[in-house]
């Protein structure tokens, strides 16, 4: 025994439903989207209603005064869907014993037996459910469902996944075994063929609302409106002799008969032949003139008549025939209703084009005039250098000398109108990279005396020279978090230490420095300094901004990397003269440079006093 | 118009092709310039023992972190809708595509020594730059929003239908997280978990950052194989065919239980 009576506001309605049935079957019929599987979902407990109760069995599912609420895997409720949901992992015999995994094996093996075999489906038993078809599949899941011994059975559309051949047998079986259970069932459908055959009652849906329920006789022979004579096939037509119509008539379209002349029956029609289809013995005709009906008539008579689409026919039906049925208000309604839904939707897809085509025009008039100024740009580019005679030169340089070779450059650039230096500023590993493998350079300025030398010897350069001194100094961040005050200090306060890696110059020459301390501090300082070591960086910048961050509590780098920027977040410590290594930067003009004059030109520039005023204001050490 | 066809046909092999080629000549350069001998001989080195076995480990305790913390939160993304999830989403992506340094310096002014938690931490004595903790933290962070993405992908895959129909046959939603989700999802988290592994391998700019590069310490993998490339391109060369072997293997091990388990769900 199942009653309940619940309230959920959907999208365009409120679903608004109450029905009390006993051990028997209840199809609920509708269109689709009308809330029906809403309805279904509520009462498995997958949706929760706003408002209502549901009872099953004297026991309390839902209620929202007392605020109860049982979960849907409490309410022993068998739920068939539409697409028959079965676990794709699990065998039949699996997906059947899910829901009874907690009973014992004995228990679970017989209840699994009996079903299968209420079924007919032990053969399938070891069978994945993608190798199933559309009719055993739906007797899976009404295993699965009916295995756990439901109290209510809930099936959404259980035969509209299945082709149009299969569907009546199984649907003659579901009645069957429906009838075998015994049990409260709520079947979901849109068709009007299924509720005439499994339901013992049926209820109209539309809107959220329950229109009619009946025995399936009951709603075809008395539909209370057009919509529910349109599901149940029946003719409905109101009585139009009156100034308000006050009641309808329904009439089976097999009563329905045709002729071409009137016979001046009361209850007669014309119109005009829309629609004829051959069902077996009978053809069905649809007629439009005031009323819109449908008539079935024998092929004999359509072929005797020569009936045919487009035909002025006249219909009547003969008075035994006519059942009065009492005009709902709803007839109207529902007519009105469905004509104004079709104007709304034309004018809002009207509107969603109109908006879609300005943004289509806006989006082409924006892309075609960024291509027009991607080519005029390139193109204004493209002609600089032919309208102004320009010689480019390019520089590799060392990063460490960025700042005075971008000074320099630009000196040079203002004494010689035309010329145009680029310069690239990386690592000397990277420049030597570069130059081995055919890299187009006029002037190499290493950091490294290594690399420079190893370019030479590859014949890339004849002679290089040093063009600036540099040294090394401690940094650590302005509060000094490790007390650093000396070198010393780095060997005998704890310190999270950060320096070079030993293959890029930094890291050799700070490793120097520390062995060139050991003769002062004795021979285990080195050592005990480069276990005070965090990480090594490949460069100087990564050195500092790691001394910058706060992370490090002290780094080696060149004294010249601290620009200012730098000197507002940390201290600079100098390391004495005696255990100091300068750090040389060489300079050469390579042998197939393009503009050998002019390289020449800029070293000669590099190594004479303008040049070396510029390294100094930068903190470097003059070369003489 | 035969003509026509052959052309178009031609065209799209050409692009095919070049496509292909240009995306792995260079990693398959890296074994083909080189002699296997050599390269074997450059790999013998306590350095490349150590950033191997450094890798392997913090990516495997990363992967943990990132199973354990991401896997509800993509299932979170998956399975509810709210305001602002898009947003949500599209935040989530975001570290895929900030600079790893960038990344890195944003871990260090969090878990710093100056940072929002870092100073809290040094309370208890936590200090996490420059140690092997912060490796793992790195490559979580860079690899986590992968997983994730990847994940709640597959999540997403699982039908809410079966999902309902477990709890209709009174099966608990986290009995049912573990006996429908998880099998169905799991070729998808699979390949999440793969995905999100070799990037945590490859895992470099935050590393470097937040990290450090020490030796047995810090230096993962592609740290050795950057300040290898200082000095030595050839023990580079040979560290970079190490690591492109080892995730190679990885994803291939990955696509194929994937395969496998895809199977065994589709047909008997």
């Amino acid at each position: 025994m199942l009653s309940f009576q619940f309230k959920k506001r959907l999208r365009d309605f409120t679903v608004d439903i109450s029905q009390s049935i006993g051990a028997e079957t209840l199809v609920l019929i509708g269109h689709s989207g009308c809330g029906k599987s809403t309805a279904l979902k509520m009462l498995a407990g997958l949706l929760t209603p706003e408002d209502g109760m549901i009872k099953l069995n004297e026991s309390c599912l839902f209620e929202k005064k007392q605020m109860i609420n049982v979960p849907p895997e409490e309410r022993n409720i068998g739920y068939v869907f539409q697409n028959y949901a079965l676990f794709p992992h699990l065998t039949v015999q699996e997906n059947v014993e899910y829901g009874i995994n907690k009973l014992s094996k004995e228990e679970q093996e017989v209840r699994v037996e009996e079903v299968l075999n209420l079924l007919e489906i032990q053969s399938l038993a070891n069978t994945k459910p993608a190798m199933l078809s559309g009719g055993e599949q739906q007797r899976v899941a009404l295993a699965r469902a009916l295995v756990t011994r439901p109290k209510l059975l809930l099936l959404d559309e259980p035969l509209s996944a299945l082709d149009v051949s299969t569907r009546t047998h199984v649907r003659a079986e579901l009645k069957l075994l429906l009838g075998k259970l015994s049990i409260p069932t709520i079947v979901v459908t849109h068709d009007y063929e299924d509720a005439r055959v499994l339901a013992d009652r049926v209820a109209v849906m539309d809107q959220g609302k329950i229109i009619q329920s009946g025995t399936p006789k009951e709603i075809s022979q008395f539909p209370a409106n057009d919509f529910v004579a349109k599901f149940t096939g029946t003719n409905l037509i109101p009585l139009l002799d009156q100034e308000t119509p006050q009641s309808c008539i329904s009439f089976n379209p097999w009563d329905v008969e045709i002729g071409f002349e009137s016979n001046g029956s009361e209850y007669e029609w014309q119109g005009i032949i829309r629609d004829m289809a051959w069902l077996g013995g009978l053809v069905r005709l649809q007629i439009e003139g005031d009323e819109t009906f449908f008539a079935e008539v024998p092929v004999e008579r359509v072929e005797d008549g020569k009936l045919k689409m487009g035909d002025h026919v006249y219909a009547y039906v003969r008075l035994e025939d006519i059942r009065m049925v009492p005009f709902s208000p709803s007839f109207n309604r529902s007519r009105n209703e469905k004509r104004k839904g079709e104007k709304r939707k034309g004018k809002v897809e009207e509107n969603s084009k109109k908006v879609r085509k300005t943004w289509k025009f806006g989006f082409s008039v924006i892309s075609f005039l960024m291509i027009v100024a991607f080519v005029l740009g390139y193109k204004a580019t493209a002609n600089f250098p032919e309208t102004t005679k320009q010689v480019n030169m390019i520089a590799l340089v060392a990063a460490n000398a960025t700042d005075p070779l971008n000074d320099l450059i630009k000196i040079f650039e203002k004494e010689h109108q035309g010329v145009s230096i680029n310069a690239t500023y990386a690592g000397t590993h990277i420049l030597r990279t570069q130059l081995e493998n055919g890299a187009k350079a006029d002037l190499f300025l290493s950091a490294d005396i290594k690399h420079i030398e190893a370019v030479k010897e590859k014949g890339i350069i004849e002679q290089f020279y040093p063009v600036s001194l540099n040294k090394e100094v401690i940094v650590v961040p302005k509060n000094n978090p490790a007390n650093i005050h000396s070198l010393k200090d780095l060997g005998t306060n704890p310190v999270k230490l950060v320096i070079g890696v030993e293959s890029v110059p930094i890291g050799r020459y700070t490793r120097q420095i520390f062995k060139n301390t050991n003769k002062t501090y004795g021979d285990q300082f080195s050592k005990k300094v480069l276990s005070q070591v965090v990480s090594l960086e490949t460069s100087t910048k990564a050195v500092l901004q790691k001394v910058a961050l706060g992370e490090a509590e002290a780094g080696i780098v060149y004294k010249t990397d601290v620009t200012p920027e730098f000197k507002k977040k940390v201290k600079i410590i100098s390391i004495p003269e005696k255990y100091n290594v300068y750090a040389t930067n060489y300079i050469a003009v390579t042998k197939n440079a393009p503009n050998p004059e002019l390289a020449e030109e800029l070293m000669k520039k590099l190594l004479l006093d303008k040049g070396q005023a510029v390294f100094q204001k930068y903190g470097y050490d003059s070369i003489k | 118009m035969f003509f026509l066809k052959t052309l178009a046909r031609i065209t799209f092999i050409v692009i095919i092709v070049g496509t292909l080629t240009y995306l792995f000549l260079p990693l398959l350069s890296v074994f083909v310039t080189k002699s296997p001998a050599m390269l074997l001989n450059k790999l013998n080195n306590d350095i490349t023992y150590q950033a191997l076995f450094l890798s392997l480990h913090t990516t495997s305790i990363a992967l943990i972190f990132i199973i354990a913390f991401g896997t509800p939160l993509a299932y979170w993304l998956a399975k509810s809708s709210f305001q602002g999830k898009n947003g949500l989403e599209v935040a989530l992506k975001m570290p895929i595509v900030a600079p790893t340094a960038v990344v890195g310096v944003g871990l260090l002014l969090v878990f710093g020594q100056r940072g929002l938690l870092g100073q809290t931490l040094s309370l208890f004595n936590i200090e996490i730059p420059f140690t092997s903790i912060a490796v793992v933290m790195a490559q979580i962070f860079m690899a986590t929003p992968f997983f994730v993405t990847t994940a709640r992908q597959s999540f997403e895959a699982v039908d809410d239908q079966l999902l309902e129909v477990s709890r209709t046959l009174g099966v608990s939603t986290w009995r049912t997280f573990w006996r429908i989700t998880i099998p169905l999802a799991l070729p998808g988290l699979l390949s999440a978990v793969a995905l999100s592994w070799a990037l945590a391998l490859g895992e470099f700019g935050a590393t470097m950052m937040f990290a450090g590069n020490l030796p047995g310490k810090t230096q993962t993998l592609p740290l050795a194989i950057f300040t290898a490339l200082q000095s030595n391109a050839d023990v580079a060369v040979s560290i970079s065919a190490l690591l492109l072997v080892v995730s190679f293997l990885l994803l291939l091990f990955v696509s194929f239980i994937d395969k496998y388990m895809r199977l065994t769900i589709s047909s008997r």
